[in-house]
């Protein structure tokens, strides 16, 4: 990224303004910004508290009708800022006495993130009540 | 004219860095652990290791490569330069490969960038530093100025460099958990005397003063080791690795991934 510099003596060299491209301030400037920027970003989360473990919220998004059955598509979404690993997502569909269970594993929910998946159920969850939750979890 | 000709040279120059930004980083880019330390790793952790990643980029801009000697504000600008590059690149390469979202959280994407961006700035700085061409100043090889304290730094950053290159993945662990006393003891031996063969044969600039295979041992293998392992920590406790493992856990993990670093500290001269 330097500029090409004659290997003349000290004394003939040109000033720092003179022998220094105006990209090459620039993109120190963006380097310096962005540096500066995630470790300020990093040190106001890091320093804003935030302990405590992952609060996990899993709710439905949209129900499709598909020939394999009625997927149901859900998200998890993380308000605490502790990242949760292996979270058990299950859900139960109870129409009468009747009861369908299925239960799906995700690998992360991000802190202060969401991660989506899908559960697929044989009967009609319009036909029932649907609940879901984020049952287990466990440290990354 | 000169004007002009200066910023074409320097736009060459970036083309480098960025060339050597996706070469050093892409295997990490296409690591799933790297992903994930993103949005997990401790925040203050975090910004320690922006920091430290910065210092170093500067730290090569001012000890590697062959040209002659800029000054300190040149340094400090082709630093800078070289991590607005690696920061660049990683994100779009993130972003290419799928792995950057809009609907992802702010601090998943910083936590990722931040992390890939390490790689990419030192390849950032060594591609511009190394293929400049060393003919010019190429008999006075600025390392060759840097003194004691000079190598080792090179030698902490060649270490940073590989250990940083397999330190996320589950199989440091997992080797660590395999390995027994004796297997850890035999690893130390042997990645003392790689260190060692590579110190003597490579050559680090200002042997030639203590020709001996003790001094070069005792001034650059035992030095370079100790550096290694420190690297070998400080990577470890980053990622969080060690936050819940006992001493016989930490120590096997430590020489474990002191191989590698042990390796990168050996090969600083042909890396940088």
């Amino acid at each position: 990224m330097a500029p090409p510099r004659k290997r003349a003596g000290k004394a003939a060299r040109p000033s720092l303004r003179e022998r220094t491209p105006i990209v090459e301030w620039c993109a120190a400037a963006l380097g310096l910004i962005l540096t500066l920027g995630v470790v300020g970003y990093s040190a106001w989360e890091g320093l804003g508290g935030g302990g405590g473990p992952p609060d996990l919220r899993a709710e439905v998004r949209e129900v499709h009708a598909l020939g394999s059955g009625h997927v149901v598509e859900f998200q998890v979404r993380n308000l605490s800022a502790a990242t949760a690993a292996d979270v058990v997502v299950s859900a139960t569909l109870r129409s009468g006495a009747a009861a369908e269970t299925h239960s799906v594993t995700l690998d992360y929910v991000p802190g202060l993130g969401a991660a989506r998946g899908g559960l697929v159920f044989k009967a009609d969850p319009a036909g029932g009540t649907l609940t879901i939750a984020a049952e287990a979890y466990g440290e990354p | 004219m000169a004007r002009v000709a200066t910023e074409e040279h320097y736009g060459r120059g970036l083309a480098r860095a960025c060339a050597g930004a996706i070469i050093f980083s892409f295997p990490l880019i296409m690591t799933m652990e790297m992903w994930e330390l993103g949005f997990y790793v401790d925040r203050l952790r975090l910004g320690l290791f922006v920091l430290v990643t910065a210092a170093t980029v500067w730290g090569l801009a001012s000890f590697a490569g062959f040209r002659e000697s800029a000054g300190r504000v040149d340094d400090l600008l082709d630093a800078f330069a070289a991590l607005a590059v690696g920061y660049v690149i990683s994100a779009a390469m993130l972003a290419l490969f799928g792995l950057l979202t809009p609907d992802m959280a702010l601090r998943e994407v910083v936590g990722m960038v931040a992390i890939q961006a390490a790689p990419a700035s030192i390849g950032a700085i060594v591609a511009d530093k190394q293929l400049q061409g060393g003919g010019e100043g190429g008999e006075n090889p600025r390392e060759e100025r840097a003194g004691y304290v000079g190598q080792l730094f090179l030698m902490a950053a060649g270490a940073l460099f590989l250990a940083f290159n397999v330190a996320p993945t589950e199989e440091m662990i997992l080797i660590g958990y395999k390995m027994s006393a004796w297997h850890a003891i035999a690893a130390a031996a042997a990645s003392l005397l790689l260190l060692h063969a590579l110190v003597y044969t490579v050559g680090f600039a200002g042997q030639a003063e203590h020709e001996t295979h003790l001094r070069a041992f005792i001034d650059f293998t035992l030095a370079g080791y100790g550096i290694a392992l420190l690297v070998s920590l400080y990577i470890l406790w980053t990622f969080g690795r060690l936050d819940h493992a006992g001493a016989a856990e930490t120590v096997r993990a430590v020489v474990v991934l002191g191989f590698p670093a042990a390796l990168g500290a050996a090969a600083a001269r042909l890396l940088v």
